[in-house]
């Protein structure tokens, strides 16, 4: 019987299934097998320091879905850290020796376990019986016993939980690390490479400027230099945009206001905006909201964003701006109404030299991306297919 | 009486391209393919402002500055540079003015027009 006990518990314990179904059968066996109506496993929420009920078997009455930290019997457990008996005068009783725990009405008798590996808290059980418990030596040690099966697989099955967590940020870094990998290589050979190529660029372009000068204007070959000055021009940009890139420049942090910023940014585009009738709409926090940020690469950051969300709107729209606090972060939204980005093309779009645009250089949300990252935050894109993208930027936010 | 402008910078391409486009301003130009040689001239010609690149071989721009400035002190220099990395530098500092190349020599010119009309 007592072997047969034990078996059963393992089996329970340890067969496949959800963790609240093993522990629920392992609830009826005690109620089956011991002098208790009713038995409550309860799990421990270290996030909202509470004990929250996972299995329940035998009567209903007087079951309580959680208790708080220092709350009932079970609290006079979790500080005492061991078990606790109780014993009331009569059944409509419900404080024992000043505690008080509404779980205790409709019974004479109860005893919790805790579940717990030194300092660490894996829940507790709360055995409760209607008449006055009178539990034989032996019998209480096969239930220890069995209780102590309890904490083990609750351990393993914390340990596992974190394991598998530990796994899944690991594979999230090694995608970051991947991508940095990618990125620090081309930023430091470009950088490199940038300073080679800028000085022939003068070269070319500088000439090719006293060229146009000296050209009368109505001459056919001024097309030819034309061309040769749009397009220095455009290495240019893709230069300038790699040694941004580029770990050299290191943002220099100060405590900034996000909204002045953002502002700065919506007033340089107000007159393009204004052209492609797109309505601006600036909502959120009007007070200043504080950051440690680089306010010259911030303001590239929020303009490249801008100059995209205007660039998907090319036949009017809306441009939404919302900035707010929320816990440790500033947020700001960036919205368009240009229809979303097309699937397939949304994981591409922080990579470098990925542009759908026919005269983009593909840097512009890589370097907003570094340069958001650089600030401690993140950039996340929620794409609406057929209505419109936004980019939340996130910073962490500066108390005064 | 032309002002003379010394140009150092070790690109010829440069190098040729600043002379022209300072010639037409009305300067004459002198040019220097490194900071020694840069020194050289200065010893030899009479000179009344220096356009200096930053990165060289040899000895930098910055190097090139602090010699410049401990002999010549009322010689004014600007430094020039690819990319704006070196504006936080402290040798920096002690150059009259600071500009970043561009094939458009527009800033430079009135850069350089501004010093020398304050003198």
């Amino acid at each position: 019987m007592e072997y047969d006990i034990l078996a059963k518990v393992t089996g329970f314990l340890y067969s496949p299934g959800s963790l609240g179904k093993n522990l629920s059968k392992v609830a009826r066996l005690i109620v089956d097998s011991f002098p208790f109506d009713q038995c409550a496993i309860y799990l421990w929420d270290e996030e909202h320091r509470l004990f929250r009920l996972k299995a329940l078997q035998g009567v209903q009455k007087g079951s309580v879905e959680t208790y708080r930290e220092k709350e009932g019997i079970p609290g006079l457990v979790k500080k005492q850290r061991a078990v606790v008996e109780v014993h009331t005068p009569s059944q409509d009783d419900v404080s024992w020796e000043g505690v008080e725990d509404r779980g205790l009405f409709g019974f004479r008798s109860a005893v919790v376990y805790p579940l717990r590996e030194g300092h660490r808290w894996h829940g507790m059980v709360y055995l409760k019986s209607s008449k006055r418990l009178n539990l034989p030596a032996r019998k209480r040690r096969i239930l220890e016993f069995l209780i102590f099966q309890v904490s083990c697989v609750l351990k393993y099955n914390k340990m596992f939980r974190n394991l598998r967590k530990a796994y899944e940020e690991l594979k999230k870094m090694q995608a970051q690390v991947l991508i940095a990998e990618r990125l620090l290589p081309l930023g430091e050979m470009a950088a490199t490479l940038a300073h080679e190529i800028k000085n022939p660029l003068i070269s070319i372009g500088g000439f090719a400027g006293r060229l146009a000068r000296k050209l009368p204007h109505d001459s056919p070959y001024m097309p030819y230099v034309k061309n040769i000055l749009n397009e220095v021009e455009r290495l240019d940009e893709i230069m300038k945009g790699i040694v941004s890139i580029s770990k050299r420049e290191e943002p220099k942090f100060y405590r900034e206001d996000i909204n002045s910023i953002v502002n700065e940014s919506l007033d340089f585009f107000n007159e393009v905006c204004r052209i492609h009738d797109i309505k601006m709409i600036k909502r959120g926090d009007r007070e200043p909201i504080y950051a440690m940020v680089d306010r010259a690469q911030l303001r590239v950051a929020f303009d490249n964003l801008i100059s995209n969300a205007i660039q998907s709107m090319e036949k009017g729209g809306i441009l939404k701006i919302n900035t707010y606090k929320k816990d440790r972060w500033v947020v700001v939204e960036i919205s368009d109404s240009g229809g979303g980005i097309e699937p397939g093309v949304e994981k591409n779009i922080f990579n470098p030299f990925f542009t759908t645009k026919e005269d983009g250089t593909g840097l512009g949300l890589a370097i907003t991306n570094t340069i958001v990252k650089k600030h401690g935050g993140r950039i996340d894109l929620k794409n609406e297919i057929g209505v419109g993208a936004t980019f939340s930027v996130r910073l962490p936010h500066h108390k005064p | 009486m032309k002002k003379r402008i010394l140009v150092v910078d070790d690109e010829e391409g440069l190098r040729f391209l600043y002379k022209e486009e300072l010639e037409d301003e009305g300067y004459s130009v002198e040019l220097a393919a490194s900071g020694e040689e840069a020194l050289q001239k200065l010893e030899k010609d009479s000179i009344d402002l220096v356009v200096l690149d930053i990165k060289m071989p040899g000895m930098d721009g910055v190097e090139v500055l602090r010699l410049v400035k401990q002999k010549w002190k009322d010689l004014p220099v600007i430094l020039c540079t690819a990319y704006p990395h070196y504006k936080h530098e402290f040798g920096s500092w002690a150059s009259d003015a600071y500009i970043v190349k561009s094939s458009d020599l527009t800033e430079l010119k009135d850069t350089i027009k501004d010093i020398l009309g304050k003198r």
